[in-house]
């Protein structure tokens, strides 16, 4: 609020008063109007319009890029937005806004929406809200709304009038919305001048698990039928080249059959987004493996997270309130669980200590069936004191100052000391490589948390606890099985994802784990 | 011998990286919820606290005002097997 001296006012020297702020305010205004400069600025007339408009009115305004105020009829999308109250609004940050997307074309418009005020609050600002918004002709208000709902948005506004309309069902659960900006705008703009939907708007509504499809034009279609069972297309074998190329002749067979596994895998869960994000993002090797393992069941569910209950091997996995790349990071992570469970019982159920031991408790017989390969402990433990972050003997001291307090050798205190910093080195490198990822768009980035988690089971839990980082925590570690079990499947995770960026990463980091790891996929694929 | 300089080193280190960590977008929900039901947010699964959505769930248990626990979240059965370790949750 502003202060103004008030002359000649004994007492009242400095008064802080809204109303006579307004007087002011207002008389200034009436006196700039009178301006010849002031007729020709159709921001500030608008805005000034807007500012004065009653408090229990909801009003708008719409500028082209040009500055002048936008009268048709349309539907706007925000693609960003502000909000400020009528006090703040200046004309000069309206005119800059306008200037700054002016060159995103003729598609791109600034609004400025008045809220009216909420009857139950005595006292309150008027809330405007600034956003610069794509514009959908009014002929294509399904576009409109398809558009929206895929980008998450959760309301259009009717430019006549300035009246927010909700869009029907918005992605649930999905806090972070579609960036529209840049390639993405100009390929919108694009196609909306052609009267379409953009590929990337169709694709994303398509993978959106709704019980139907649709086409560029916004119609509902049917959804395309599910892929055939894992059966391997066979690819024939180019013949050898004879020296002399001789005529063809259209009779002549392959000499060799192809074999089924010379072509592609198709992974079939029964799921058909499940296998959808499996068979485009998870290697060769993985696809053969989780097919030769076979398929547990998998349900989903509404809780958060995910679920491997190897009582009855089943994967329960939260699926609506997640995006592709946690889906395919739980999914994968999960089947780790199921084919170290598998790996160890073998393939058949009877030979399952759930089945075979029933009188043990359900610890024992997760155990028994966990075995993470004795190889692989080993190697997980070396690659853990290698990295100084776990050592034979640690936990004698909190940390490097009460080892140091408590009569421990300069020697261990350094080692504690450089745990630390190592563990924090991680902790950032970890941030930074997720936010790469997340912003690339690369479908891995939730996979980082699957590097994060191995780096807090070697840690018994304090790189979650006590550093900030994705994991599971002290609480969960303090069972040394889950350790190993936890290892495992986020090697798997890892190991299975197309993209190689993160296993590259956790081989640098655990070189010891990730070639024992190979080693055993490569037993469980030839077995 | 204690090297008082090198305890005093650590000491800066260790307020640099506990600053480091308050600056983290859930340590104020974190902090809100310790100081409202006395006790961290449990969460059982694998998870990245700061995720947005793990910030959008304490905050609905301060407003609620019912503490952020996974494994209350969990029934009966799902507790026993979780407790003797036989259910792996992420």
């Amino acid at each position: 609020m502003r202060c103004i001296d008030v002359e000649n006012y004994p007492g009242f020297e400095t008064i802080k008063s809204a109303p006579l702020e307004y007087a002011i305010g207002k008389a200034f205004k009436e006196a700039e109007a009178k301006t010849e400069a002031y007729e020709q600025d159709k921001v500030a007339q608008a805005v000034d319009r807007l500012k004065t408009e009653g408090a229990d009115s909801d009003a708008g305004v719409t500028f082209n890029e040009d500055g002048t105020v936008y009268e048709g009829p349309g539907y706007l999308i925000p693609i960003n937005e502000n909000e400020t109250t009528t006090v703040a609004l200046s004309v000069n940050n309206i005119k800059r806004l306008i200037k700054r997307y002016g060159n995103k074309g003729p598609y791109v418009k600034v609004h400025i929406k008045k809220h009216a005020r909420d009857p139950n609050k005595p006292y309150q600002p008027d809330k405007v809200t600034v956003s610069y918004n794509v514009i959908v002709p009014k002929d294509k208000a399904h576009l409109a709304q398809i558009i929206a709902k895929v980008a998450g948005r959760k309301y259009l506004i009717n430019t006549e009038g300035s009246l927010a309309i909700n869009v029907e069902n918005p992605r649930k659960g999905i806090t972070k919305r579609l960036a529209l900006s840049g390639a993405r705008l100009k390929d919108l703009q694009a196609s909306l001048t052609a009267g379409e939907l953009p590929k990337f708007i169709v694709d994303e509504y398509n993978k959106m698990g709704l019980d139907h499809h649709i086409n560029k034009y916004g119609q509902k279609i049917a959804k395309p039928e599910p892929k055939p069972k894992a059966k391997p297309k066979p690819k024939p074998k180019p013949q050898p080249k004879p020296k002399k190329k001789p005529k063809a002749k259209p009779e002549t067979k392959p000499e060799v059959e192809p074999t089924p596994d010379e072509g592609s895998t198709n992974v079939d869960t029964g799921n058909d987004s499940f296998d959808y994000l499996i068979n485009n993002n998870a290697t060769e090797e993985a696809k053969k493996v989780i097919t030769k393992l076979g398929v547990p069941t998998i349900k989903t569910t509404n809780r958060r997270g995910a679920i491997f209950n190897p009582a009855f091997v089943v994967i329960e996995l939260a699926e609506k309130e997640n995006r592709g790349a946690e889906i395919i990071s739980s999914l994968l992570h999960e089947y780790g669980h199921f084919t170290d469970y598998r790996t160890s019982v073998g393939l058949d159920d009877a030979n399952s200590p759930w089945v075979t031991n029933p009188h043990l408790s359900v610890a024992k017989r997760a155990k028994l069936t966990f075995t993470f390969s004795a190889r692989l402990r080993a190697a997980f433990k070396k690659d853990a004191e290698n990295n100084g972050i776990m050592w034979s003997g640690f936990g004698k001291f909190k940390d490097a100052e009460d080892a140091a307090l408590n009569g421990a050798d300069m020697e261990l205190v350094k080692k504690y000391d450089n745990r630390e910093r190592v563990l924090r080195g991680l902790k950032s490198t970890l941030d930074s490589m997720r936010y790469e990822l997340t912003k690339a768009r690369n479908i891995s980035y939730a996979a980082v948390g699957a590097v994060s988690d191995i780096i807090d089971a070697m840690t018994n839990g304090a790189f979650f606890t006590d550093y900030n980082s994705a994991g599971h925590g002290k609480k969960y570690y303090s069972r040394e099985h889950f350790r190993y079990m936890e290892t495992f499947a986020n090697l798997f995770e890892l190991w299975s994802l197309k993209d190689r960026t993160l296993w590259n990463e956790v081989s640098r980091l655990f070189p010891e784990t990730t070639s024992q790891f190979e080693v055993l996929m490569g037993e469980v694929l030839n077995d | 011998m204690i090297d008082k300089e090198y305890i005093m080193k650590l000491r800066i280190e260790k307020a640099r990286w506990q600053e480091e960590l308050s600056k983290a977008p859930s340590y104020k929900y974190i902090q809100a919820h310790k100081r409202k039901f006395g006790k961290e947010p449990v969460f059982i699964g694998r998870t990245w606290i700061d995720d947005p959505e793990n910030i959008k769930r304490i905050n609905d248990a301060l407003i609620k005002g019912v503490p952020y626990d996974e494994y209350e979240m969990l029934n009966e059965e799902e507790k026993q097997m979780y407790d003797e370790g036989g259910l792996i949750i992420d």
